[in-house]
């Protein structure tokens, strides 16, 4: 069951993702091979964890001027400005993003019972996130606005071979 | 249909924002936002809405800790609303007599599907 978790992420993360983009962001995202731009730009990362018969956590990332769009597509076309706001926006787009992925998997894998810890969101310049202990797989996704950085491991379970690990 | 008073317990506001642009243009009202399960059920006393839209996850109490405390009449005005919906929460929801529940993101549709269907039962 553990390495068919790995397959079950990488069957169904772009589609889960997608959904999340065409509802929330009114824009669609598509798998790329690029990352994030390097540029001498803030970032925001939002890590929600995942609790129950496993454990592991989900992180996006991406840089302010994506964040920003994002945010603003969220906020119905109003900017969203202060770092409590956007801390507020950005944490309810990892409870979506998570939510959507876990229900995914609870339904898959009866037992789990996987539930998210509360959002937190990082932001800063030069920000690496890096969790050693567990294996990630890590997606892309880019559109107009930008590109996002999904990366989700789950402790004890290996991540498949063909996918970007830590 | 009779204009609906709503209120909103969910710790984001972006659903509280997007909560009044889904309802508000159909002549209901957003009468009031808990951003937890504890303020909402002091609201709920207070104003004591038509409809009361629930996120299961909040910070000092959950969704579900508010249903377990709501009387009969109370829960039978419950729209759920979470981000996760799998089948464990769906049962625990439906075993406290809660009749719709909301996927996150929602769009204003759904919302107005789950009001108009509430309102009908009402009748």
């Amino acid at each position: 069951m553990r390495d068919g978790i790995y397959e079950f992420i990488n069957e169904y993360l772009s589609e889960i993702f997608a959904s999340v983009n065409s509802e929330v962001f009114n824009c669609v995202l598509t798998e790329s091979e690029n990352g994030i731009a390097e540029a001498s730009d803030r970032r925001f990362v939002i890590l929600v964890g995942m609790v129950g018969h496993y454990r592991g956590r989900i992180i996006l990332e991406m840089n302010s001027s994506t964040s920003d769009a994002i945010l603003q597509r969220m906020n119905f076309g109003d900017p969203v400005i202060t770092f409590q706001e956007q801390s507020l926006f950005l944490g309810e787009l990892g409870n979506m993003v998570g939510g959507k992925f876990i229900t995914a998997i609870n339904n898959s894998f009866v037992g789990l019972e996987l539930r998210l810890t509360p959002p937190i969101v990082f932001s800063g310049e030069d920000l690496s996130v890096v969790t050693p202990e567990i294996e990630s797989t890590v997606k892309h996704y880019s559109a107009d606005c930008g590109v996002v950085r999904i990366d989700i491991g789950i402790e004890g379970v290996k991540a498949c071979p063909n996918l970007e690990n830590f | 249909m009779q204009p609906l008073r709503i209120l909103v317990i969910d710790d984001s506001p972006f659903v509280y924002k997007a909560m009044k642009r889904a309802v508000e243009p159909h002549g209901h009202m957003v009468i009031g936002h808990a951003e937890n399960g504890l303020v909402g059920l002091e609201q709920i006393s207070q104003l004591n809405p038509d409809i009361i839209t629930l996120d299961v996850t909040m910070p000092v109490m959950d969704g579900l800790q508010v249903l377990q405390r709501l009387e009969q009449d109370k829960l039978q005005r419950v729209i759920m609303i979470s981000a996760m919906s799998d089948m464990d929460l769906l049962k625990q929801a439906k075993g406290y007599g809660v009749n719709f529940f909301l996927n996150k993101p929602f769009q204003p549709q759904d919302v107005m599907y789950a009001i108009e269907n509430m309102a009908e039962r009402e009748r």
